[in-house]
């Protein structure tokens, strides 16, 4: 048995908070039976207790030790979610060394920069394909020592002196256990809050990555004050369920899966591999949902697609839900979340409909989702609200764990996201930059005392970046990144990410990017999404053969053109007077988006600049 | 985990026969629907009934050596004949001019599977050497070399034009003529038979249900979509194919003993090659090679001349005509349903009953 959400808070008011590996060995002596980890396999779950989970985490840090890892080394993962990335953090983190996350997407040149620019002494790699890029560049790394593979498939030809599988590594350490389990626990328990945790490089839009310094102070702050915000405090559940799918080694999946999971005791499963996210949603519904946007308007614009293709009266059956959900969701927005009448529409349209929609995105069992890391559509964020899906936008950054400010069930604005979380102090500065205070911030960029300084000052303000302002209620509306700001020849200042949020409601398009600094007028580049796309031009009966070649039809032309004008008439802000379409799929290895899938401003509009150009003659 | 209707911790929790709590609960629903149907119908259709639950287990037998195992079989009906008499000379009663032994159901029930399930395995080295049209010859050679016996074998059967009578309905020491009554409940006779057959059905169905979802079935199934590919994927053909007709033997002779001994008597000629045509329209009609089809078949086929009547004498049609008599619109209506079938549905009725749950499945979706 587990513990009920009110004793959680209880305790970690009384304790002040637990990092994450401390809280896990907590849970092991506590809860031994309680299942942490649960992985799939070819259709199957198979499950980690918390004990299990701990003693592997001991077993590996054991391991570190003996091939002479010391505290404040440096030590990637270079994998996709899977139990060994959090056993391997977690076990890093218990040997005194650093977590240094790689996303799976990185290519060799950027793996080489990560490992070169922290001086990572061993290497977690998922796979054959993440040792080969590591293989590559291992004669530049001269701190690079060993490589530890977690899949052993296509592993047998290989006889590189850096390898040994993930196996024979935790074997070692379960044999060297005995000697090395004191130095453990005196590490462990001699962890000050000044000490490094991690280092979580930001995916950087311009420049090379920095790597943030999260301490183990940090963690233990931000555990200790997430208990009372609207994430913990809505998931009633004894043992929830968690689906680890977005990237770890970002902050906001670190929070999410290891900070929240953990506090709650959650069960955190990890999909097959990314391509079965969805219907791994279908098999755990899990009770805590966090994902970023393009993942809700995935989900929102495949779903009105294939209504698109139900049968008549199916359709009747949803639009009227759908319009009762959207009846019931003004009320909540303007009256209360809990108001009567509102329930009553979306206990109607639930049974009509959104009963089993809801099962099959995965959602049925929700207790609270949460949209983060980018700006949502309002549309999108109206669309789940009707489904009933309680969805709240969040606001966060690497610099500060991502712990700032949320909607909650009590002030729910659409564009705005939501009030400042308990004992995090926000002020506006006189420029509109947003800045954070609070004992998550923190210590620094590795390696960069220049940029550090840039971003906090000497009262401990955080310059988040970010340019907003504060409504009636106590929201925060984040109006763009400052840097991204365009002011056009005429000397008007336009905020780009509104106009482009519009213009991307549209199902049909996947990204969009305003270009008009120090231009005339403003003008958009946009990325069409395939999947729906193609759909609609097979309906339309258009042939067509590549991604190119349907960005090339006239007819694809006029339908984007359709999009943009009703995302003008619904702005206040200067309108889009001409666009043109990418002719290819923007990728991150090929440098336009960053491995959180955002776009690159300045690479697209200069690899695309005879495309720009072309709209200014 | 148990509200989470898709999660499986292992392979065997996801190949259960009803894996989670709402399929569950609709089986028992409808076990406890069946029993009260079979309580209060009257006569007519609670003998109706009956008799279709008896067909469906002959139809089942049918549905594993063709439906799953894609074996051409013509002589379903001798099997059921060879049941059929296992259970008349077992527990016929003593003193009739037909060899007789008056044994208790309990004794002649299961043997009269196991007669005609060693009769199918002492053939099967000659069926599984056979495929295709020479194995549809072969099987009506069986049925008219089986004829052949009944007809002149007189001490079992009595002969050809005068057959003989049923034995009753003893189990275990308790006639079911005598009826029952609890409280204010009376369960007639023809109450405890049809009771009687729904725990065999039921029992039957989840035999065929749990060949479909092991080893057995799968091999089956592959030696049924390609026999070679199955033999290189380490399928023993010669076993499987051995072990299809067995199973199907079994339930031909089960059926055979339950439906001669409900209708009270059987002259030799019934199992003639008409007859286990009929089986295969059965199936067909149903759905071949689901579990569920023989099921719908079998009622279609026991229950539809009935409907038909009923429709006929609703709207007075045909009444004063002498062009077609009942008999022959009925048989008229049944000949074009199996026509409609074959063209617009395929995969019988266990095809409409698919499209219609896949309907509330995808809901709000269409696929």
């Amino acid at each position: 048995m587990t513990l009920s959400m009110k004793e959680i808070q209880a305790e970690a008011k009384e304790t002040g908070g637990k990092t994450p590996l401390l809280r896990v060995k907590e849970l092991g002596e506590r809860f031994p039976e309680s299942i942490a980890l649960r992985n799939k396999e070819f259709g199957i779950w198979y499950e980690t207790t918390y004990l299990e989970f701990w003693n592997k985490c001991t077993y590996l840090a054991s391991a570190l030790i003996d091939f002479g890892v010391n505290k404040g080394d440096k030590v990637a993962v270079h994998s996709e979610n899977r139990p060994e990335w959090f056993v391997s953090d977690l076990g890093i983190q218990a040997a005194g060394a650093v977590t240094v996350g790689l996303y799976p997407t990185n290519p060799k040149s950027e793996v080489e920069y990560l490992l070169g620019h922290s001086e990572t002494v061993i290497l977690f790699a998922e796979d054959q394909e993440q040792v080969d890029k590591a293989l590559a560049v291992c004669e530049n790394l001269p701190s690079l020592k060993k490589i530890v593979y977690f899949d052993n498939k296509g592993m047998y030809k290989y006889n590189s002196e850096y390898l040994i599988s993930y196996d024979e590594f935790l074997e070692i350490g379960k044999e060297k256990l005995e000697s090395n389990i004191d130095k453990i626990f005196y590490t462990i328990d001699n962890i000050e809050d000044d000490d490094l945790a991690m280092l979580v490089y930001t995916s950087g839009t311009t420049g090379p990555p920095k790597g943030s310094m999260i301490t183990h102070g940090n963690l233990r702050w931000v555990s200790g004050n997430l208990v009372t915000t609207v994430f913990v405090e809505s998931v009633k559940t004894k043992n929830p369920q968690f689906l680890s799918y977005l990237p770890l080694c970002h902050i906001f999946a670190r929070l999410t899966d290891l900070l929240i999971a953990t506090q709650l005791i959650a069960t955190i499963n990890f999909s097959e591999s990314t391509d079965t996210v969805q219907s791994d949603l279908v098999d755990i519904q899990p009770d805590f949902f966090p994902a970023v946007p393009r993942i809700w308007e995935r989900m929102y614009s495949t779903s009105l697609v294939k209504m698109r293709d139900a049968s008549f009266f199916k359709r009747l059956m949803f639009n009227f839900s759908l319009k009762l959900g959207n009846i019931a969701t003004e009320r909540r927005l303007n009256k209360s979340f809990n108001d009567l009448i509102a329930r009553i529409l979306l206990l109607i349209a639930h049974i009509l409909s959104f009963r089993t929609l809801k099962k099959k995105l995965g959602l049925s069992k929700i207790a609270i989702a949460i949209s983060g890391a980018a700006p949502i559509a309002p549309e999108v964020l109206k669309f789940f609200m009707a489904l009933g899906v309680p969805i709240f936008e969040a606001y966060g950054m690497t610099e500060n764990c991502a712990y700032v400010t949320s909607n909650d069930f009590e002030i729910i604005e659409i564009g705005s996201v939501g009030r400042p979380h308990e004992n995090c102090e926000i002020k506006i500065a006189d420029d509109g930059e947003i800045l954070t205070r609070h004992g998550g911030t923190f210590k620094g960029y590795y390696k960069d005392e220049k940029s550090t300084k840039d971003v906090i000052d000497e009262e401990g303000w955080l310059h988040t970046g970010d340019v907003g302002k504060i409504t009636e209620k106590g929201s925060l509306i984040i109006t763009d990144r400052k840097k991204d700001i365009i002011v056009t020849s005429g000397g008007k200042n336009v905020s780009p990410s509104e106009i482009e949020n519009k213009i991307k409601a549209s199902p049909f398009i996947k990204d969009a990017l305003v270009v008009g600094d120090r231009r005339k007028f403003l003008s958009c580049l946009v990325a069409i999404e395939f999947e729906t796309v193609s759909n609609w031009a097979l309906r339309k009966k258009i042939p067509f053969t590549t991604y190119r070649d349907l960005t090339e039809k006239p007819e694809v032309r006029e339908l984007v053109s359709k999009e943009i004008i009703r995302a003008n008439e619904e702005t206040s802000s200067l309108q889009v007077r001409k666009f043109e379409l990418i002719p290819k799929e923007l990728d991150h290895e090929d440098g336009e988006l960053t491995a959180t899938q955002k776009i690159k401003r300045n690479v697209i509009i200069e690899q695309f600049s005879e495309l720009v150009e072309s709209m200014y003659k | 985990m148990k509200d989470r209707l898709d999660f499986y911790n292992s392979y065997k929790e996801e190949h259960r026969i009803f894996n989670n709590r709402v399929q569950r609960f609709w089986a028992v629903f409808g076990v406890l629907i069946s029993i009260y149907t079979l309580i209060i119908l009257d006569d007519v259709w609670l003998f109706l009934l009956t008799l279709a639950m008896m067909t469906t287990i002959g139809a089942w037998g049918l549905n594993i050596v063709s439906g799953f195992a894609g074996q051409i079989s013509l002589a379903h009906g001798a099997f059921i004949g060879i049941g059929t008499y296992t259970a008349f000379v077992l527990g016929g009663n003593i003193g009739s001019s037909v060899l007789s032994y008056g044994l208790d159901m309990a004794i002649w029930l299961p043997l009269s599977g196991i007669v005609p399930m060693l009769f199918g395995i002492l053939i099967s080295p000659v069926t599984s050497k056979l495929k295709g049209l020479n194995l549809g010859l072969f099987s009506i050679g069986i049925v008219y070399f089986v004829l052949h016996i009944f007809q002149n074998f007189r001490t079992v059967t009595g002969g050809s034009g005068l057959g003989r009578k049923s034995p009753d309905f003893v189990f275990l020491g308790f006639n079911f003529e005598n009826g029952i009554t609890i409280g204010n409940l009376v369960l007639n006779e023809n109450n405890l038979i049809a009771l009687f057959s729904l725990v065999i059905l039921i029992l039957s169905g989840f035999g065929v249900k749990n060949i479909a979802r092991t080893k057995t079935g799968r091999a089956f199934f592959s030696i049924r979509d390609r026999d070679i590919a199955a033999e290189a994927i380490g399928v023993d053909l010669l076993r499987y194919k051995g072990i299809a007709y067995a199973i199907s033997s079994f339930y031909a002779g089960i059926c055979g003993a339950l439906l001669f001994t409900f209708t009270g008597g059987v002259e030799p000629n019934q199992f003639n090659f008409v007859y286990s045509v009929t089986f295969i329209a059965i199936v067909i009609i149903g759905g071949a090679g689901t579990v569920l089809g023989p099921l719908f078949g079998s009622f279609f086929f026991i229950l539809m001349p009935s409907v038909i009547q009923e429709i006929i004498h609703f709207f007075g049609l045909f009444e004063q005509s002498s062009l077609l008599n009942l008999a022959q619109i009925e048989r008229l209506v049944f000949g074009i349903f199996i026509i409609v079938f074959l063209i617009f549905e395929p995969r019988g009725l266990w095809g409409i009953w698919f499209r219609l749950r896949n309907y509330f499945k995808a809901w709000p979706f269409s696929y």
